[in-house]
């Protein structure tokens, strides 16, 4: 037996009582105060014109990493995240869940059902009233979801648009994640473009192992996308950003 | 030569600076107050009042007939002399105190001068580290290297000459001084420096960052207030550095405090 535990044996054997307790001055359940002093971030001039932006880029782009682990960058970062995460969640992450699960549904399943049935009404022997029915409800849902996927596709590309016009092409290209965006988008306006078409014209207008293809490639896209968006979550950005 | 004696003064009429200033500080009998205490007063103001249409010369306020200059031409000489002896960083150290290095002349100080020379820069930061160590410095010397941030008549820092006259060690050097005054918002000063103190290599540059921190003498009154056991820090945007009990209290329970019992009675307690 340790020395500490035998100490610990000797103060159970002797349990300290007082006859009397001190005041301390606390009603009951009543936590004690704090001594804090407050000191200002010596950023006042983050609120004039677009200082805060400017701040802001510079620590993304030209920033020696070593400055972002100083303690008042990291306030300032900390402090402008609490109002950045909400709004990127909001307007950006939510958005694009909804894209990719849109997107995913379509490649993953829609798109091989209704080409299914495509074939299967083609064939006499095996053309029907219910097969027809599935045909028109999928081909239905398919232009729903398609439009659907069309507007996301055109929200999402303008933002890679002006980001390109703001960066120039090679500062652009330079980033490994907007090379995956540009693909992504590409490979989704294609995949959209043909299945609209296969829709449209009720057709095989494009080969349908092509067709599977391409989508595969741009669900595998918007999913690297997602690994992307983790670093939305201090729980995960830092193992993002280790793998990067 | 042509000078001007009165009981306070030995001017040199051809420059229209004094030699010596004999009444400085008001309050204290100049017979015995020594030289270096109302060069203290000049530096730090005492009792006077900026005559806007020369910036060379105050006006005292308790007497008005007295005009003090922050310069005399003991100082004038002693840096002219330095100069002509081809500014040699070992000369300028043994010739120097603290209080001959806080001095503007046409709107430049020291720094501006040197902003390319980092030998005489680290001898000024030199000084100040060693006379900090072994007393306690005057309120003008323990600003003294805020002249760095001080524009010249250009409108320039030292700062911006340092890194226009491509001298890195002067820019690390004067980065590295300017750490510490927490009274007075110092980044302000240098925004157009900022991004090259971001982006340094250097890491005595980047610990700048660790503080830079206002804190006035109202922020550093302790105040007393509920906790979270596991809170270590509360971080809040404020619309005003006069942060009050009650605003405090307001931004704590924002963080999920419960501040109810405090704010009912903010300082008291049952």
């Amino acid at each position: 037996m340790s020395r500490s535990e035998i100490i610990e044996q000797k103060k159970a054997l002797r349990p300290l009582k007082l006859a009397k307790e001190f005041d301390a001055g606390l009603a009951e359940g009543e936590e004690p105060l704090k001594r804090v002093t407050v000191e200002a971030l010596d950023f006042d001039w983050l609120f004039e014109n677009d200082n805060a932006k400017t701040l802001l880029q510079l620590l993304a782009s030209d920033a020696n990493s070593s400055a972002l682990t100083r303690k008042s960058i990291k306030i300032f970062i900390e402090l402008m995240w609490e109002h950045y995460q909400p709004a990127i969640s909001k307007y950006m992450f939510f958005p694009y869940c909804i894209y990719l699960c849109i997107v995913n549904y379509n490649s993953g399943a829609l798109m091989g059902d209704y080409l299914d049935s495509l074939t299967l009404a083609r064939l006499p022997e095996t053309d029907s009233p219910a097969i027809q029915a599935d045909l028109s409800r999928q081909r239905t849902m398919g232009l729903i979801l398609n439009s659907l996927a069309l507007i996301f596709l055109v929200c999402f590309a303008s933002l890679e648009v002006r980001q390109l016009r703001d960066d120039g092409v090679m500062a652009y290209f330079g980033d490994v994640w907007n090379v995956i965006d540009s693909a992504s988008v590409g490979l989704n306006f294609t995949t959209i473009f043909m299945f609209m078409a296969c829709l449209i014209y009720n057709d095989e207008v494009f080969d349908f192992t092509v067709l599977h293809a391409v989508a595969a490639f741009a669900c595998f896209c918007m999913w690297l996308k997602i690994f992307y968006w983790c670093r939305l979550f201090s729980s995960l950005a830092y193992y993002v950003k280790l793998i990067q | 030569m042509n000078f001007y004696i009165d009981q306070n003064f030995l001017t040199d009429l051809e420059y229209n600076i004094p030699i010596r200033q004999k009444n400085v500080n008001q309050h204290l009998d100049p017979r015995e107050v020594s030289y270096t205490k109302q060069i203290q007063n000049i530096n730090e103001l005492y009792n006077q009042q900026k005559v806007f249409e020369d910036h060379k010369k105050f006006l005292g306020i308790e007497k008005a007939h007295i005009m003090f200059y922050d310069l005399s031409k003991i100082d004038i000489l002693l840096w002219k002399n330095l100069c002509d002896l081809n500014e040699n960083p070992h000369l300028v150290e043994k010739s120097c105190t603290l209080a001959q290095f806080n001095l503007c002349f046409n709107g430049a100080s020291l720094f501006h001068y040197f902003a390319a020379s980092s030998e005489i820069i680290e001898i000024i930061i030199r000084k100040i580290a060693m006379e900090s160590s072994i007393r306690e410095l005057s309120a003008s010397d323990k600003m003294l290297p805020l002249q760095i941030l001080n524009p010249n008549n250009e409108g320039r820092t030292a700062l911006y000459l340092a890194i226009q006259s491509q001298s890195p060690k002067s820019f690390e050097l004067m980065i590295e001084s300017l750490t510490g005054f927490k009274d007075i918002c110092t980044t302000k000063m240098m925004l157009k420096s900022l991004a090259l103190v971001v982006s340094n290599e250097c890491e005595k540059v980047i610990n700048f960052f660790d503080e830079s921190f206002f804190q006035p003498p109202q922020m550093r009154i302790e105040q007393f207030v509920p906790w979270k056991e596991d809170l270590e820090q509360a971080v809040f945007a404020s619309h005003t550095a006069v942060i009050s009990p009650e605003l405090l209290l307001e931004k704590l329970a924002e963080h999920g405090i419960d501040t109810q019992s405090a704010l009912a009675s903010p300082g008291k307690r049952k």
